[in-house]
């Protein structure tokens, strides 16, 4: 992808280019941790600070790694980087590292990380690897607060945010009257269905608007 | 590394071993910065609990350094409270399989200075007596001197048995961490079940036992029928006593109303017939964990002894 592409699609990306539900990456954590939009930002975050770091020193180290080593040199790269963002949020937000759990860690192997640093970071200079990490990770984000709105939503009849800082209540809006939510939401099967229906929606728009440029030619 | 060649392994070596380096620089930054939040953090789950022992208290968390003092697998975390003593999370597994966890401090001198549980699960009324805040077993405990042997709760055997090797491997740790001689384990002192006096000089009095003679055909050996409260309802037996030697011959639960998979201990073939040659002299152990309803057996057989002698 070239630099001035980056730079025009930042945001019709976003659905496009999608890593979760255009290009299916990272989704295990997708369907795990996003039960309520705490962790979705919190795990958003998490990865976009990774991802965009990660680019800018992958792309920093490009032309110096020779192919043969370059995976081993990615991933003390990324590890590095997903463990000192698992020690920032275990002191500064440490209700949120114990909610996401292994998930945390578990960056480390996600497949946005590793799958951008080889096909976008290890080839592109450092300023385009940069603004990639960062609509990558907004793009990631986005999808998980889709999908926890959903779920948090359907599941709970409730939209709340806490202060993941302080852990106190933000705000919390009952939208569902209490007995007519769907528990199942908030479960794995929930995740699967809300992930089946939002990847079917974009999906639908992705042929809807190649359709339409199909039609201008 | 200019004049090296990239694909040599010399170069990749020295790479990989720089990328790492620079890496473990980072981390050891990133670690010196947030440890001491992270160890705040860790405490602030459990500050709370702490400051009931030791209000207002400097705390922290000692467990790593002396956690292989612990031999028993019984000490979940120890946290000093700086001047004061050191206050142990403890676990243990009464009647209840989940088990319970519970606090305990102790002062500098040894002396207990806080016993509070944290998540239990015993039967109400019976083992959850040892947990009551401000409980008479809370109140034993605290009055417990450093050299004191950690009492058992009647009427809840099991659980304050559990609570007993779980205190008495906090005072192992402790005596390790200040080098001080290990005390006795409580367990030596009652070998975990209630020392009982004669049967004679024993209190039955709640038990409200009654007997009648069911039999004499034979005139040495009596067959009386008896009833006595348990737990929960009356227990009927039939107690069969040599009235020449004034000793128990046999008993036999002929009717079990008490509380099915605990009481039932107390009436189970081998615990009745440790009453065969019991006077009313004897000693006769309560079952542990089944409290209640042994003293209904034992008031069932001092009331059959004491028939056969005339009183």
């Amino acid at each position: 992808m070239s630099e001035t592409k980056v730079k025009d699609n930042f945001f019709t990306r976003l659905l496009t280019d999608n890593p979760v539900f255009g290009l299916y990456l990272g989704i295990c954590s997708t369907l795990a941790i996003t039960t309520n939009i705490n962790n979705a930002i919190g795990m958003g975050v998490a990865v976009t600070v990774v991802l965009t770091l990660s680019n800018i020193l992958v792309s920093a180290v490009r032309n110096i790694t020779p192919d043969d080593i370059h995976i081993p040199v990615y991933i003390v790269i990324i590890a590095t980087l997903v463990t000192i963002v698992g020690m920032v949020m275990q002191a500064y937000t440490p209700a949120l590292y114990s909610a996401l759990g292994a998930f945390i860690d578990l960056i480390v192997v996600n497949c946005i990380i590793l799958g951008r640093a080889e096909a976008f970071a290890s080839m592109n200079p450092i300023g385009p690897s940069a603004r990639d990490g960062l609509s990558m990770g907004f793009s990631y984000t986005l999808s998980l607060l889709a999908m926890s709105l959903i779920r948090q939503l359907f599941g709970t009849g409730i939209i709340s945010l806490s202060n993941p800082f302080t852990n106190t209540e933000i705000f919390a809006v009952r939208l569902i009257p209490e007995g007519f939510e769907i528990p199942m939401f908030t479960s794995q099967v929930g995740a699967f269905l809300t992930f089946a229906c939002l990847a079917a929606a974009i999906s639908a728009y992705k042929n809807h608007q190649s359709a339409k440029a199909e039609g201008v030619k | 590394m200019k004049n090296l060649n990239k694909d040599s392994a010399v170069y990749k070596m020295l790479l990989l071993g720089t990328v790492c380096g620079l890496c473990g620089l980072l981390l050891s930054g990133a670690n010196a910065l947030t440890a001491p939040l992270i160890e705040q953090n860790k405490l602030g789950t459990i500050k709370e609990k702490l400051e009931m022992i030791y209000p207002g208290g400097d705390f922290s968390d000692v467990t790593d350094k002396y956690i292989n003092l612990d031999e028993s697998g019984l000490v979940d975390g120890i946290y000093e409270a700086a001047g004061q003593g050191y206050i142990f999370t403890l676990h243990g597994t009464g009647y209840n399989s989940d088990g319970f966890t519970f606090i305990a401090g102790f002062d500098n001198d040894g002396t207990i200075s806080g016993f509070k549980a944290l998540e239990q699960k015993e039967t109400d009324g019976i083992g959850a007596r040892c947990f009551e805040d401000g409980g008479d077993y809370e109140n034993q405990i605290l009055a417990l001197n450093a050299s004191d042997p950690i009492p058992l709760l009647s009427g809840a055997t099991l659980t304050s048995s559990a609570v007993q090797k779980s205190m008495d491997a906090a005072r192992t740790v402790l005596a390790g961490i200040q080098g001080s001689p290990v005390p006795a384990s409580s367990g030596n002192a009652a070998s975990g079940t209630t020392p009982a006096a004669g049967l004679a000089a024993e209190d039955f009095s709640a038990n409200e036992a009654a007997c009648r003679i069911w039999t004499n055909t034979d005139p040495s050996e009596y067959v009386y029928k008896c009833t006595a409260k348990g737990f929960e309802g009356v227990n009927e037996a039939m107690v069969t006593v040599n009235k020449d030697e004034g000793k128990i011959v046999s008993i036999e639960v002929t009717a079990f109303n008490d509380t099915k998979d605990v009481g039932d201990k107390a009436v189970a073939e081998a615990e009745l017939a440790r009453y065969a040659g019991v006077t009313l002299n004897s000693e006769v152990d309560a079952t542990a964990g089944a409290t209640f309803t042994s003293a209904s057996v034992r008031a069932m057989a001092a009331a059959a002894l004491n028939a056969a002698a005339g009183n």
